[in-house]
């Protein structure tokens, strides 16, 4: 199945590209497809536990199971005030 | 206490909304407010909550007003550059409304000072421009049950929120509970921010702080706003708290105040002008020295003859010219701050150590004589 990935602030410049299609296998946890996009894009690897990650419009944590067309978003922290 | 006819006039344009009124201008006047970081948030947090009639308005900055600090910072003028930012701070607010109590604090905020720093006031706005300070304020705002109101920004993009595990909702370390590797995500000063943003984002935090002073509207819990000025989009996450929060959750490891830049692996300050990165400064030997749960030694490389001048405790000596025959009793995976006099033998010790597969090495700038000058002037200076 399908979900789509999309990348906010500088991680688009980590990822090269600001969304994606990504296919992974049913039953994919969060957790799992992170591993997939950290493969893909080695840069982000550092900032896998120190991201925010949305599916639709909601928080979840790592272990939340994936469904066709999910739209999960990866938020960065950022520090200026 | 009654509002006088000159705070009638004033706050007329409230008084005459029914969700604010003569009972809300009151209970924004008995509310206390403090701002950490008087820069791009904390100008426009600083200002509107002054002009709409806060009590009291405390601000904590260490930092002296900087030429590039105007294209956003508007408190300060271009008069004030090199002017500590609380001294200016302070003048503008006075301006803009003499009835608002004013407590500046030219500090730094450390886990020495926060909480009570924190403490005398009802509620807390984040406008602070780095991780260490970023988690010590919420660690902070936790410990004491109160409200922080969160803004954070970068670039084009910027986030807010309201932390406030007491009232339900999640805190920051819920978010991120583990800050970014050091380096890994760009300040201000280096990606850039467009000036206008903080006063965008600060607003929203000054908003939500007049909302919860007067108890009025749905406030910003449990929901991070993001905002892209480029797309001039506004996106909300639902968030929701995290029961294994380390110091929210419901069996919080943290029960007081951390070393906040060791917990982000930073360096402790600024580096001076100067610093090599093979160099760390008095300050932090002597953190390490009074810390000994970090795990740093410390070596003195200087010669008998020096170490019976002057020497410090907890310091153990390994003259530079002995340094061959005793490395084998070093052990290369241990962390070791090293000194000698002024920092340059400490530095040829580092390099001979490092071509040894030593791997966390530090030396001391200035060595036992910037020791004299900034830690303890009862060690002689030689």
């Amino acid at each position: 199945m399908q979900v789509k990935v999309s990348f906010y602030s500088f991680f688009k410049e980590l990822a090269g590209c600001a969304s994606l299609q990504e296919t992974i296998a049913e039953g994919s946890t969060l957790d799992g497809l992170l591993d997939q996009v950290v493969e893909r894009f080695p840069k982000l690897a550092g900032m896998r536990k120190s991201a925010l990650i949305a599916v639709g419009l909601e928080y979840q944590p790592p272990g939340y199971v994936l469904k066709e067309g999910d739209e999960v978003s990866l938020f960065p922290p950022v520090q200026g005030g | 206490m009654d509002l006088s006819q000159d705070e009638i006039r004033r706050y007329s344009r409230h008084l005459i909304l029914p969700e604010v009124g003569l009972a809300g201008q009151k209970k924004l006047r008995a509310t206390s407010v403090l701002c950490i970081g008087a820069g791009g948030l904390g100008s426009p947090i600083a200002m509107y909550l002054a002009a709409a009639g806060i009590g009291r308005l405390g601000l904590v900055d260490f930092d002296l007003v900087d030429l590039s600090n105007l294209q956003r910072q508007v408190l300060h003028g271009t008069a004030d550059v090199g002017r500590p930012k609380t001294d200016s701070a302070r003048e503008t607010i006075q301006q803009i409304n003499p009835h608002v109590e004013i407590v500046v604090h030219q500090t730094r905020l450390t886990s020495q000072n926060a909480l009570a720093l924190l403490r005398p006031y009802d509620i807390i706005a984040d406008g602070t421009d780095n991780f260490p300070t970023r988690y010590l304020t919420n660690d902070a705002c936790v410990l004491l049950s109160k409200p922080n109101v969160y803004g954070s920004i970068f670039r084009f993009e910027g986030q807010a929120s309201l932390f406030a595990p007491h009232l339900g909702a999640p805190c920051y370390r819920c978010l991120y509970p583990e800050p970014p590797p050091p380096g890994m995500v760009p300040s201000c000063a280096e990606g850039g921010v467009l000036g206008v943003l903080p006063g965008l984002i600060g607003l929203v935090q000054a908003t939500e702080i007049i909302k919860l002073a007067l108890g009025a509207g749905t406030p910003l819990l449990n929901r991070l706003l993001l905002f892209n000025a480029l797309d001039m989009r506004f996106r909300e996450v639902k968030l929701r708290r995290d029961p294994e929060c380390p110091v929210c959750g419901e069996q919080p490891k943290i029960k007081e105040l951390l070393d906040y830049e060791m917990f982000c692996g930073v360096e402790p300050h600024p580096t001076p002008a100067g610093m090599h990165s093979d160099e760390v400064t008095v300050q932090e030997m002597k953190r390490a020295i009074d810390n000994p749960v970090l795990g740093i030694k410390v070596i003195d490389v200087r010669e008998p003859n020096e170490y019976d001048i002057a020497r410090i405790d907890g310091v153990s000596l390994i003259p530079l010219s002995t340094l061959a025959e005793r490395c084998g009793d070093l052990d290369p995976d241990q962390s070791y701050y090293i000194h000698c006099k002024s920092g340059g033998r400490s530095m040829t010790a580092l390099n001979f150590l490092r071509q040894r597969g030593f791997k966390h090495l530090k030396s001391v700038k200035g060595g036992i004589t910037a020791w004299s000058d900034e830690i303890d002037p009862s060690v002689p200076r030689y």
